[in-house]
């Protein structure tokens, strides 16, 4: 299958089309002048040179962001206006991810970060596995050790001398946050660290092609109506006015929606390895036995959060907990917990299980809190990366 | 072969707080016309927040885009052209609308048309009035923009005045703002208008000393705010419905003398008012009335066509797309492009 990649992000613009693990063109020009300008032509030069059917398209890969807000809305809108004119999906391929791609293959630590301001970096932490060939055809070979999100400089230093020492790996970083605040990482990093040298620094849409195959074989699409960026920040002026209302509690529990749920598969594909497609959360939405709940920042409209619960034969199963990342240390996720039991023993649920990482401290003690006690654990149940799962128990004598 | 082929073209407008989206055949006939308003979220705010516009546009555009084709029954290959809003607007809304038209017609092989939003709201009136043909004088009046314009011929535009300061619709914005009346500010001072006595207080006319035809609203906005601080001071009760209609009546009075002056300079046989505020009951009361006692014909467009839509975005870029302009993939979307430049 064909599929064209752009990434406008940062300060490059590039577009490429690969076909069935082949690159067949790439384009890239990294030069101060504005993506809205440069990126459209660009994509139609390439095609020309290549004479590309551009019915033959079968995706259109976009690099979703974090980024410059104003270069993944030119990217997203250039992918949705493609994806609806060709009736074709989009791949979002999380931008440092569509980064560490820049190392495929490559088994050491790879840390691609983006100059986010304010001494904060958009920040990933990646690894391959070591033996390609044991990766099945529809599991992608990147790991992620830690999420793409917006960190302080200082604060990665110390997450990234304490997991080169944990796994004795190289560190290898990349994007143009590391050239930005080399100063802080020669003085904060403890550990020995390479930058990657030019052609492998910054974004290419190469790389984001080579990710997408990878989303692509494990079913990872969306339509263009679905599509948006990942800001991984809200706008200044929502910040603002949410920091005026924090004590009124603009948070509002309600049941789910149809209308609530593109956003919530888009928290489930951000926030899980194993997400729940909208297909399924429909599903669950209209079976009587789950009962869905969301958190709704009323100051925006916005869905903060959301839990589902399964009715198992008299059993309270929670089967997805999640809190947007821009939403969480609001007590958000203990609401939604608190308001789905609630709901649960008005339908006579009086005992309730739940799974989690047995890395997610902060999950954990939550749980803990809510009266939820640790009994057994399921071996490597989670994956990207691998890792036990608590089985927790809330039970009535508790 | 037909040789009077239709021209089916594909608007796209977001130059503001609006997602929209329409199909229109020869320039005239509307086939589907869908807007998204944002204005509940904005309302949160005060007033229109660039970004959080910006992140609602991509949200929508193409669910918009999708549904206008659905309205008109028509896919993109019964589609001739793609027109869409290039400026002048937010940069941010803008380049969403200009990022997804781009990308559509290429996608397609269509031909792409930049369209001035201005000239677009001028060309409103051209859907529902089949007679009317330039030469005419028009009045665009909305949040953003106050301007007077002579319409030589169709894309052919002489700016005879605009406003020096604020828009018209920007000083009802911040009016309303000030005596409790919330985002936004026309409408909802247009209603309270009605229970209130125009000449109450008399506040000065936006008129602009040694240029005849600009207006300056930023005065007026100020001296509705004095006197509100006046009364204040001395303990004296706001009476906002007679506030909020001595106000307008200074706006549509500044507004009507001026496009009178050019009717009669000109000789215009026909005026036409366009743009958000030319909803507004009071001026299109007084515009009608003045036209018809100097027996110039008058246009106003229906209210949901003088708000931000694409309709007129389809209408306006039938006109260049006949003139045989086009705009290339390095189209860029120009906040202040001015009306006539290209």
């Amino acid at each position: 299958m064909k599929i064209l990649a752009i990434d406008s992000s940062g300060m490059p613009a590039s577009a490429a089309v690969v076909e069935d693990g082949k690159l067949i063109a790439a384009y890239t020009v990294n030069y101060q002048k504005t993506h809205s300008q440069t990126l459209l032509p660009m994509i139609d030069e390439l095609s020309r040179a290549i004479e590309l059917d551009k019915t033959t398209l079968g995706a259109v890969a976009v690099s979703g962001g974090p980024g410059s807000f104003t270069g993944l809305r030119i990217g997203s809108a250039t992918a949705k206006g493609i994806a609806l004119a060709l009736k074709i999906p989009i791949i979002n391929v999380p931008t440092l991810e569509g980064l560490a791609s820049n190392f495929h293959g490559c088994g050491e630590l790879i840390c691609p970060m983006m100059d986010a301001r304010r001494t904060e970096v958009f920040a990933g932490v990646y690894t391959y596995q070591d033996d390609l060939s044991s990766v099945s055809p529809d599991k992608t070979s990147l790991v992620v050790l830690m999420d793409q999100k917006p960190v302080s400089v200082e604060k990665l230093c110390i997450k990234l001398n304490e997991m080169a020492e944990k796994t004795g790996k190289r560190l290898i970083l990349l994007g143009d946050g590391c050239v930005k605040y080399r100063d802080i990482l020669n003085e904060k990093l403890m550990v020995p660290y390479r930058i990657a040298p030019l052609n492998l620094l910054e974004q290419r849409a190469a790389s984001v092609a080579l990710r997408a195959e990878e989303l692509l074989a494990a079913g990872r699409t969306e339509t263009a109506e679905e599509h948006r960026p990942i800001y991984l920040r809200v706008s200044q002026a929502e910040r603002v006015r949410s920091c005026r209302l924090a004590e009124k509690n603009p948070i509002r529990i309600r049941p789910a929606e149809e209308k609530d749920l593109p956003r919530i598969a888009v928290m489930e594909k951000l926030y899980f390895s194993l997400p729940w497609s909208e297909k399924m959360l429909r599903e669950s939405l209209h079976q009587a036995q789950y009962t869905m709940l969301v958190a709704e920042d009323c100051t925006d409209g916005e869905i903060a959060g959301y839990v589902t619960l399964l009715n198992a034969a008299g059993e309270g199963n929670i089967m997805n907990v999640a809190v947007s990342d821009a939403m969480r240390r609001q007590g958000i996720a203990g609401k939604l917990l608190t308001e789905v039991m609630q709901r649960g023993r008005e339908e006579g649920i009086c005992d309730y299980t739940l799974e989690v990482r047995k890395s997610n401290k902060a999950a954990v003690s939550l749980y803990e809190g809510l009266g939820f006690r640790t009994e057994g654990v399921r071996k490597d149940y989670y994956e990207q990366p691998r890792e036990d799962a608590l089985i927790m128990w809330k039970r009535k004598e508790n | 072969m037909e040789d009077t082929k239709e021209i089916r073209i594909l608007g796209i407008e977001s130059s503001c707080d609006e997602t929209a989206a329409a199909v229109v055949v020869n320039g005239r006939d509307v086939r589907s016309n869908i807007i998204s308003s944002q204005i509940d979220i904005h309302t949160l705010y005060g007033g229109v927040v660039p970004e959080i516009a910006s992140r609602k546009h991509i949200e929508r555009v193409s669910q918009v885009v999708e549904k206008a084709l659905e309205d008109a029954q028509m896919t993109l290959d019964d589609i001739d052209a793609v027109g869409v809003t290039y400026g002048p607007g937010l940069i941010g809304p803008l380049l969403v609308g200009v990022s997804a038209a781009k990308a559509i017609a290429w996608a397609k092989d269509l031909p792409l048309v930049g369209v001035h939003h201005i000239e677009g709201h001028i060309s409103a009136n051209y859907i529902e009035n089949k007679e009317l043909e330039p030469p005419f004088g028009c009045l665009i009046v909305s949040g953003g923009h106050t301007h007077l314009v002579l319409v030589k011929d169709y894309g052919e535009y002489e700016i005879l005045g605009k406003t020096c300061d604020d828009a018209a619709g920007e000083a009802f914005d911040k009016v309303a703002r000030a005596i409790g009346l919330g985002y936004p500010g026309g409408p909802k001072i247009d209603k309270v208008s009605r229970e209130g006595n125009a000449d109450a207080i008399v506040f000065p006319q936006g008129k602009v000393r040694g240029s005849e035809y600009d207006f300056s609203f930023s005065g007026l906005k100020s001296a509705v705010l004095n006197y509100l601080n006046e009364c204040r001071m001395k303990g004296e009760e706001i009476c906002v419905p007679d506030v909020a209609a001595s106000f307008q009546k200074a706006v549509v009075d500044v507004l009507v003398s001026h496009a009178m002056r050019a009717v009669e300079e000109f000789h215009f046989r026909k005026f036409a008012i366009a743009g958000g505020v030319a909803s507004n009951s009071a001026l299109r009361h007084a515009m009608e009335q003045a036209c018809l006692e100097r027996g110039v014909a008058f246009y106003r467009p229906s209210p949901i066509l003088c708000t931000d839509n694409a309709a007129m975005i389809g209408a306006a870029a039938y006109y260049d797309f006949k003139k045989g302009i086009r705009s290339d993939w390095s189209l860029n979307a120009i906040p202040n492009l001015r009306l006539g430049e290209r």
